[in-house]
């Protein structure tokens, strides 16, 4: 048999042929999700309009008497939040059911915390789940709101509050949900939380363009604090003496 | 159009790749292949800068094949804190149904020699894309393809005889 009959051979057992496939509701569901602020040069309009409805939004609830507008799960345990999963993956598709995780309790910390100039402190609280292992995420606001409820202040990206399969970009790399923060136009902030590789022993993650750092916490979780005014950011892990040990390859700015 | 607006139009010319990653994700035995394809989708919208524009594909499918690794090691049991190690980025031998003769040639390669054979024939990569989507470059490729090929051959027509003779073999208990 030739060497070019074998991918015949091959192509002619394949299992699965490929075919186009259109999921209109992935995809409305997944261009609801903040983008990648990267590709936002500007501070878009409706970002102004989404801080003159938080502004409106909170003299409301005040003037009603209190914090009954916060959402139901202002201030719920992240152990809680998490069994609830409100913004797990699933269902990705019509018809499917949401997916109670189940939640170990004993895996459900705070995982690192991170201050964003004129907001406020920020938790980036985390857990595991049975059965698939899946890693749980949620930020708590300096309110006490949870980023990407409808009620959260602050449209963080990423797959929270909610458990679901790990979005392991690399296998020797990084993996964070990059946002922004602020009024844009160089002014803001990026918020880049997430877990970082554990190749020889980081203590530090390092934006490499600006040189912010910030801490790995619970031996993988970081979030960084990054201001807008360099085209882009770079992300490295670093040792306790300060040596560089991976650097994200993908993220180069622009 | 604002940038949001370009975002999404860009993102729709990935998106049409769906069909793509479902396929992929199947044919490397994936247990819910909709699942790996939607969240590569997901991770492509939120990381849209680094997609390339002139053809996504070995973008999309180094990120599907991640997060399929990811997910073997979960259902292996290695730990998350462990998924940064060192190991090498190669996939088991698909589970899904093939004929006999050919599965087990397939199995017969290195983990890296088989994708490379497979990404060419049935994602119908050309060697520069699936180089891309390996991370590796397009020489180093088309020097993996070529002896994957060779080795492929020689399974297929010396794999039967020398499993036939294997199992002839008599035991030590049997001399």
């Amino acid at each position: 048999m030739s060497t070019d009959r074998v991918i015949d051979r091959i192509r002619a057992a394949d299992p699965a042929p490929a075919a186009t496939a259109t999921d209109d509701e992935l995809f409305t569901r997944i261009v609801a999700q903040p983008g990648d602020p990267r590709l936002v040069r500007s501070a878009p309009r409706r970002h102004r309009a989404r801080w003159i409805a938080v502004i409106v939004a909170a003299i409301v609830f005040s003037g009603a008497g209190g914090a009954v507008g916060l959402g139901a799960f202002s201030h719920e345990s992240p152990k809680a939040l998490f069994e609830a999963n409100p913004a797990g993956p699933f269902p990705w598709r019509p018809g499917q059911g949401v997916i109670v995780p189940n939640v170990i309790p004993q895996t459900v910390r705070l995982a690192t915390t991170f201050t964003v100039p004129g907001a406020g402190r920020f938790q980036l609280w985390i857990a595991r789940s049975r059965p698939k292992g899946w890693l749980c995420t949620a930020i708590r606001q300096p309110d006490g709101t949870w980023a990407g409820l409808p009620a959260g202040k602050y449209q963080l990206a990423g797959p929270m509050p909610g458990c679901g399969m790990l979005g392991l970009w690399d296998a020797h790399g990084f993996d964070y949900w990059p946002s922004s923060i602020g009024p844009g136009n160089g002014r803001g902030w990026w918020i880049a939380w997430g877990y970082a590789p554990t190749t020889g022993h980081p203590v530090e993650v390092r934006d490499e363009v600006s040189g912010t750092t910030a801490p790995i916490g619970d031996g993988r979780y970081f979030a960084i604090v990054i201001r807008q005014n360099r085209p882009g950011f770079r992300l490295q892990t670093l040792d306790a003496a300060g040596r560089v040990l991976v650097t994200d390859r993908f993220d180069t700015g622009h | 159009m604002d940038d949001r607006s370009a975002a999404e139009a860009r993102f729709a010319s990935v998106f049409g790749h769906l069909g793509l990653l479902v396929a992929y994700a199947r044919r490397r035995g994936a247990q819910d292949p909709d699942e790996i394809a939607a969240e590569t989708m997901a991770i492509a919208w939120r990381r849209l800068a680094d997609v390339p524009s002139e053809d996504p594909r070995p973008w999309l499918i180094a990120t599907a094949r991640n997060l399929l690794l990811a997910d073997h090691r979960r259902r292996h049991g290695t730990p998350v804190a462990h998924l940064g190690g060192c190991e090498p980025v190669a996939l088991p031998a698909p589970t899904v149904e093939l004929d006999a003769e050919l599965e087990d040639a397939l199995k017969s390669l290195s983990a890296q020699d088989r994708e490379a054979l497979l990404l060419v024939a049935w994602e119908d990569l050309t060697p520069t894309a699936a180089a891309a989507s390996l991370g590796i470059s397009a020489a180093a490729f088309r020097v993996r393809l070529h002896r994957a090929r060779r080795r492929l051959v020689y399974e297929l027509e010396n794999g039967p005889r020398r499993h036939a003779l294997e199992n002839c073999q008599p035991s030590l208990e049997q001399l």
